[in-house]
């Protein structure tokens, strides 16, 4: 029988092991983000901090872009809260489990709440039925020390070559979250969830609506439980109680 | 000194997205309803990312087909649904990427 520390440690483990393919898929963005962040003219110091401490790559980037162009600091700025809101559903979703916490882990945790992170740990939710702390970090933190690494060696190339935006690492990026979304369908509402998000959010880039990500990833997450009421299957999921 | 409170106040407000809901200051229950609207959180999100990327270039409708990201992201939802294991669909959709992209 296994003592409660050593089976922590061997989830932490397999928490950083699960969310690997994840860390090196997104090793590219790392590098881009580190060698924009040269470009754009932050220091190797500053850039290193922008992936220590704001730690969101969709939002590094977009401000970089923005400072290139001499954005006003509060267009900088609204543009970082709109493109990580979509973490706030991600803390609402989280949010029973992480009021079970002692506050440090509420804090280490709400700090660590990547797209991957998440990602993950609700695979590793959905699988087991129960969520981990252990193995939330384990994922977490291995993340945020790839990202980390990667961003330093992007630094140190955007030192030595110069730009290296048009090498298209964006695709990368999108192919992963593909590879995680696809296989999760199993049932219709999350069907109805993946198109309607999709398609909204296609529309609301054509039109350039603002808050588009939010807009379409509540329209498609509100279809898919109006879908789960009135259109029920035997395979849709019970919603927890 | 503007770009570090620029940095400074960047992490102030992702901190903030994903600890705003873990406050136990902030008073109240998730409902039944809202509990089941956000198990859909991670397919509805992760879709609004990637979709644009393939299908949305320079704010209009990506129609040519052998452009790399079409072409490619198509290709990797097709793997995806045959495969269904993450890491080799990456692999392959990466590597056609960059096929396509040496080949325009």
């Amino acid at each position: 029988m296994t003592t409660s520390t050593t089976t922590s440690r061997a989830l932490w483990l397999q928490g950083a092991i699960d969310i690997m393919p994840i860390s090196i898929a997104i090793i590219p963005w790392g590098l881009l983000a580190g060698s924009l962040a040269i470009e754009t003219g932050l220091s190797p110091l500053q850039a290193q901090c922008l992936s220590l401490l704001v730690f969101a790559g969709a939002a590094q980037l977009a401000a970089l872009n923005l400072i290139q162009l001499a954005s006003p600091v509060l267009a900088i700025l609204s543009s970082t809260f709109v493109i990580s809101s979509r973490h706030l559903l991600y803390s609402a979703l989280y949010r029973p489990v992480a009021l079970s916490l002692p506050r440090h882990r509420r804090y280490l945790m709400a700090f660590l709440l990547t797209d991957e992170m998440f990602a993950v740990i609700e695979n590793y939710r959905e699988k087991t039925g129960h969520f981990d702390y252990g193995y939330a970090i384990g994922a977490g933190f291995s993340f945020y020390l790839i990202w980390n690494i990667a961003s330093l060696a992007g630094i140190v190339l955007g030192l030595i070559i110069g730009d290296m935006t048009e090498l298209g690492f964006d695709f990368a990026v999108a192919a992963l979250f593909i590879a995680m979304v696809i296989p999760s369908i199993n049932n219709r509402p999350t069907l109805v969830a993946v198109i309607v998000s999709g398609v909204l959010m296609v529309l609301t880039q054509l039109y350039s609506v603002p808050n588009g990500l939010v807009l379409a990833a509540i329209g498609g997450m509100v279809c898919a439980f109006l879908t789960e009421r009135c259109w029920p299957t035997a395979a849709s999921k019970e919603s927890p109680s | 000194m503007m770009l570090w409170l620029l940095i400074g106040a960047m992490a102030l407000i992702t901190f903030y997205n994903r600890y705003a809901f873990f406050s136990p200051r902030l008073k109240f229950s998730i409902r039944p309803e809202i509990q089941s609207i956000l198990q859909y959180t991670a397919p509805a999100v992760l879709t609004a990312l990637w979709v644009p990327i393939v299908f949305v270039k320079e704010g209009a409708l990506n129609t040519q087909w052998n452009d790399p990201y079409l072409l490619a992201g198509v290709l990797t939802v097709v793997v995806s649904v045959v495969l269904k294991k993450p890491l080799p669909t990456v692999l392959i959709g990466v590597l056609v990427f960059f096929l396509c992209t040496i080949a325009a």
